[in-house]
């Protein structure tokens, strides 16, 4: 019975019984594929051809070659370099050991390494063979099947850490991170070229459907930082700099007729080529991102601004109290070093330097028109230099202000400034009271070198104070210092140099008062006094005091800005002008 | 050939052949049109499949002949012989996977999967894939230990049965070939019903599978998760909720799935060949593009358009007539396969009949389905329709034996009794 294969006729029905249940739901779920397809193919077809259409775009986008940035004398400072990546598509390379071998000796490695690349890429459609191949190796490689040519660009800055601070850097995606990088950004990205292709389901572009934005390379900048002027400025900063053991160092040189910067560095720097590792605290642009107090070099601007309102005559005597000057409200006042003085006219105040001078001229300047005169200087806000990140420094609001304030900061305490507002404040000066703005771009090229916009200094909308003063305070009181103060290191042979030096305590952070220790050396100098063609700030923050070597203004910045000052001014070929008498009566002083 | 015709069943068998032959002539112009549109698009779109359709004639050659070489046995000759078929079957199967041991020059590697046997020299050669004869071997063997009532009418004597179909299956799932694989329960389960075992056993041998399901699901891999999850995701609205519960999310696709966006993943990963295919089937319409246009045709928007996706192919150029008739085809040659299985009492005839049209079924069912987003997607062909040597030789080679079956008269022992 077990293995009888026939059916009874009872298994035979059931038997035909299922089959006829199979025929039913198979005619059942025919019907509904028919359904299915009536209504894909009847009730959605619009709605399908319009996604599918959609569907079918593939975007591809060619990038836009970043713009270079040249100096005013055309000296490249940062570049993009195109670089070509031989690569391999596996999904399409049937024999991965003949494309290899055939490869190899055009890039020069070897077959087995390629073929590894080839079979071991994770990226069916994208293997990294050869990065930086040159345009022969390109050319010969394009023509095997499978293998191609990416182009990219990297950003190169051939003058190294040069102008680090001003040029900036940029990312490895091209975009810009700090200094003109960053503030051109967009300027220097230019456009990319987005094309839309039908696509087929390999992704391959089959033919141009729409352009979208048409490639654009990116516009070159010049700025009006002069190479030569920058290398002159960092060798004589560096040396000093390292050999004063400083935190930082700052220095500066301007145009002060248009506020062209013409040099500008902040130390420590880095190199912009290698940015990876570099500790980032050396990014900073020290010299626009770092307000200081900046101490007696603010004498010069105070002075003027106090004549400017008629607050002292020239032939004035003011009495200096001898060293010590106190009183209600705003304690007690010294002299630097102790030194005691008596009545004094204001120029001799700015040769001296004296404290108690100035904490009176605040006094009868009052409040009201010293915030006044300091705001039109530009201190207290940004100077709206064309560079990222730039501080206010500290002014602090008039109704704020007390006793001590109105009394200090007539020599440079209770307000802190970055070195490029006082370079900005001491332009204004030289160039007889005109408002200047300083800036670093000075144009924008395209790439066939047509200038594109002109980055025209703004014009001079106004005065700070009125031309007279201003050349009084630089033609009189601030060669006096030069020629018979403590600025007499800055003496030049052939032009009449005019400065200001600038000792300022460094406050604490923790308690009240001024560290002993610490302290930022100025010295702000111009040449020729009576018709200036650059000013140069330096500033050095930290010397060591430990070194003996000195820490003062005089000391320590005088003869870099001094050293500046001569190479650029011979550089530059400024006629020697005429130099006043009391330069060679100082001459025999010690 | 008046011979193989002759016999009983004749009009049945006439049409089979007919539909069979219809089914191959729409294949082949399809196959044609993908390598040959009327406007040309660039050379990367077609010239990979401008000579298949002169192939697949070669193919369809070898069909006839297989067809033809199906019926000069009586079919209980090839039952006797279905072991040994089965078993050499399975050794060819072997050998693929030894491949993965010891490099074995005929084995080629395609997409990571080891699936052809290649015969021939280097430039000149013909694959082979064992799965495709698998299933038919598979389907004999089955159909001759089912004519046994023994062999399936316990819950015990089911292991046979299941062993039967385990072993090819886990040797298929190695290759892997998944699409093979999940179409051999279906057949396994429809013939076992057919030959009488018990529902209930079957169906407590389904709620086991459902049970240990979710076990399973929790095994497979993202990108396979996909497939399946796909069908649901096509909708927006899952699409949506899956997007917004990241737990749903990750039951769905798999939660080590690095997303760019969820939209801009599904529409160019998980749901690129059924959006795509889904798109080239209702731009069809209802009249379609006619032969060797649209856009679908002229480009290669839709990978694999010329076998797993063949039908819409046929969808975008003859719209919802040309579907409608391969459907109405479809049902003509599974209706004559049914009517043969329920005319021959024989046993082992009525399974192997029943075995065979359900391959058909399952195939066209899960093929058709995917191509509309009904099913996953898998790697099975449309039978007779799709690009494909072994397919199209396995196939002609079964309607070869559902002639074989519907011809001879059932030598039954005693009439039926008592009528």
């Amino acid at each position: 019975m077990a293995l009888r294969p026939w059916l009874s006729q009872n298994e035979e029905s059931r038997s035909v019984r299922i089959i006829t249940f199979f025929l039913v739901a198979l005619i059942a779920a025919f019907l509904f594929l028919a359904a299915r397809c009536l209504y894909l193919q009847y009730f959605k077809t619009d709605y399908y051809i319009a996604a599918s259409i959609k569907q079918q775009q593939a975007r591809a986008t060619h990038k836009p070659q970043r713009g270079a940035i040249l100096d005013c004398r055309g000296r490249v400072l940062a570049a993009s370099n195109k670089i070509q990546t031989i690569f391999a598509e596996p999904r399409i390379i049937k024999d991965p050991k003949t494309t290899s071998t055939a490869l190899a000796p055009i890039i020069d490695m070897g077959a087995h390494d390629i073929c590894r690349l080839i079979t071991e890429s994770k990226n069916p459609g994208f293997a990294k063979i050869k990065v930086r191949a040159e345009a022969s190796q390109c050319s010969a490689a394009r023509e095997i099947y499978g293998i191609g040519i990416q182009s990219d660009f990297q950003r190169h800055y051939p003058m190294g850490p040069l102008a680090a601070h001003v040029v900036g850097f940029t990312s490895l995606d091209n975009r810009g991170l700090a200094g003109a990088e960053l503030q051109y950004d967009k300027e220097l990205s230019g456009l990319s070229g987005r094309n839309v292709f039908f696509a087929d389901a390999f992704r391959r572009p089959i033919r141009l459907k729409q352009q979208k934005g048409i490639l654009t390379d990116g516009a070159g900048l010049i700025l009006t930082i002069d190479a030569a002027i920058q290398q002159i400025a960092r060798a004589e900063l560096i040396s000093q700099y390292q050999s004063y053991e400083a935190e930082s160092a700052v220095a500066i040189v301007a145009e002060p007729k248009t506020g062209a910067i013409l040099a500008m560095v902040s130390l420590p720097d880095f190199d912009p080529n290698q940015t990876r590792s570099t500790d980032p605290n050396n990014f900073r642009n020290r010299a626009v991102t770092d307000p200081f107090e900046p101490g007696s070099i603010l004498k010069p601007i105070v002075a003027a601004i106090a004549i400017d309102a008629t607050a002292v005559s020239l032939d004035e005597q003011i009495f200096c109290e001898n060293g010590s000057y106190r009183g209600r409200g705003f304690g007690r006042i010294g002299e630097y070093r102790d030194r005691q003085y008596g009545d004094m006219t204001m120029r001799e105040i700015l040769v001296k330097s004296s404290n108690i001078g100035m904490a009176k001229i605040g006094q009868r300047l009052g409040k009201d028109r010293l915030y006044k005169g300091l705001k039109h200087f530009g201190f207290g806000k940004r100077t709206g230099l064309d560079l990222p990140g730039e501080a206010k420094g500290v002014l602090a609001p008039m109704q704020k202000w007390t006793g001590y304030s109105v009394t200090r900061i007539p020599f440079g305490q209770e307000i802190s400034v970055t070195a490029i507002q006082l370079i900005k404040a001491f332009c204004i000066l030289a160039n007889g009271g005109h408002q200047v703005r300083p800036y670093v771009v000075k144009a924008m090229v395209d790439n066939n070198g047509e200038i594109i916009k002109l980055k025209r200094p703004s014009p001079a909308f106004g005065f700070a104070i009125k031309p007279e003063v201003a050349r009084w305070v630089v033609t009189e009181a601030m060669t006096s210092v030069v020629n018979e103060g403590t600025g007499f290191r800055a003496r030049l042979e052939k032009w009449q140099v005019f400065g200001k030096t600038g000792t300022a305590d460094i406050a604490k952070s923790t308690e009240r008062g001024y560290s002993e220790n610490d302290c930022v050396a100025s010295f702000v100098a111009g040449a020729p006094a009576e018709d200036p063609a650059v000013v140069v700030l330096v500033s050095v923050r930290k010397p060591n005091k430990a070194l003996g070597k000195g820490y003062t203004g005089g000391i320590v910045a005088s003869p870099v800005a001094t050293n500046i000052l001569e190479k650029t001014l011979n550089y530059l070929r400024v006629p020697e002008g005429k130099k006043k008498d009391s330069v060679r009566i100082a001459k025999h002083e010690p | 050939m008046y011979r193989l015709l002759k016999g009983r069943l004749q009009i049945v068998r006439l049409v089979l052949l007919a539909a069979a032959l219809a089914l191959i002539a729409i294949g082949i112009a399809a196959i044609y049109s993908v390598g040959c549109p009327a406007e040309s698009g660039p050379p990367t779109q077609t010239h990979q499949f401008s000579s298949l359709w002169k192939k697949q004639m070669i193919f369809a050659a070898i069909g006839a002949i297989g067809f033809v070489a199906a019926n000069l046995l009586n079919y209980r000759r090839f039952g006797a012989a279905s072991y040994w078929i089965y078993a050499a079957v399975l050794l060819l199967l072997a050998l693929l996977l030894l491949d993965k041991l010891i490099d074995i020059p005929f084995v080629p590697v395609i997409n990571n999967a080891r699936r052809w046997l290649r015969i021939g020299t280097a430039s000149t050669f013909v694959q082979v894939q064992p799965s495709e004869l698998c299933k038919l071997a598979y389907i004999l063997a089955l159909a001759w230990y089912l004519r046994y009532r023994s062999n399936y009418n316990s819950f015990r004597a089911l292991i046979g049965p299941f062993a039967l179909t385990v072993l090819p299956m886990l040797l298929i799932l190695l290759e892997p070939d998944l699409g093979t694989v999940l179409l051999m329960m279906p057949i396994l389960f429809t013939m076992l019903f057919v030959a009488g075992a018990k529902v209930k056993h079957l169906v407590t041998i389904i709620l086991m599978a459902l049970l240990v399901s979710p076990l399973l699901w929790g095994q497979m891999r993202p990108y396979q998760r996909t497939r399946i999850s796909s069908v649901l995701l096509q909708n927006d609205w899952v699409r949506q909720k899956a997007g917004k519960y990241p737990t749903l999310a990750g039951i769905m696709v798999g939660r080590d799935r690095k997303f760019t966006t969820w939209e801009k993943q599904w529409e160019s990963d998980w749901g690129y060949h059924l959006i795509r295919s889904k798109f080239a089937v209702a731009s069809g319409g209802l009249g379609g593009y006619g032969f060797r246009k649209g856009p679908f045709v002229k480009y290669d928007f839709l990978p694999s358009r010329h076998n797993d996706f063949i039908f819409a192919m046929i969808a975008h150029q003859w719209g919802f007539w040309g579907s409608l008739a391969v459907i109405g085809l479809y049902v003509i040659l599974i209706g004559c396969g049914l009517e043969i299985a329920v005319r021959n009492t024989d046993p082992f005839a009525r399974l192997l009949a029943i075995g065979i049209v359900a391959m058909f079924a399952v195939e066209f069912i899960v093929n058709v389905g995917m191509t509309m987003g009904l099913m996953p997607i898998t790697g099975l062909t449309l039978p007779l329709v799709s690009y494909g040597g072994s397919s199209l030789l396995v196939s002609m080679v079964s309607i070869g034996l559902l002639n074989n079956l519907g011809r001879q008269w059932p030598f039954t022992v005693a009439p039926k009794s008592f009528q």
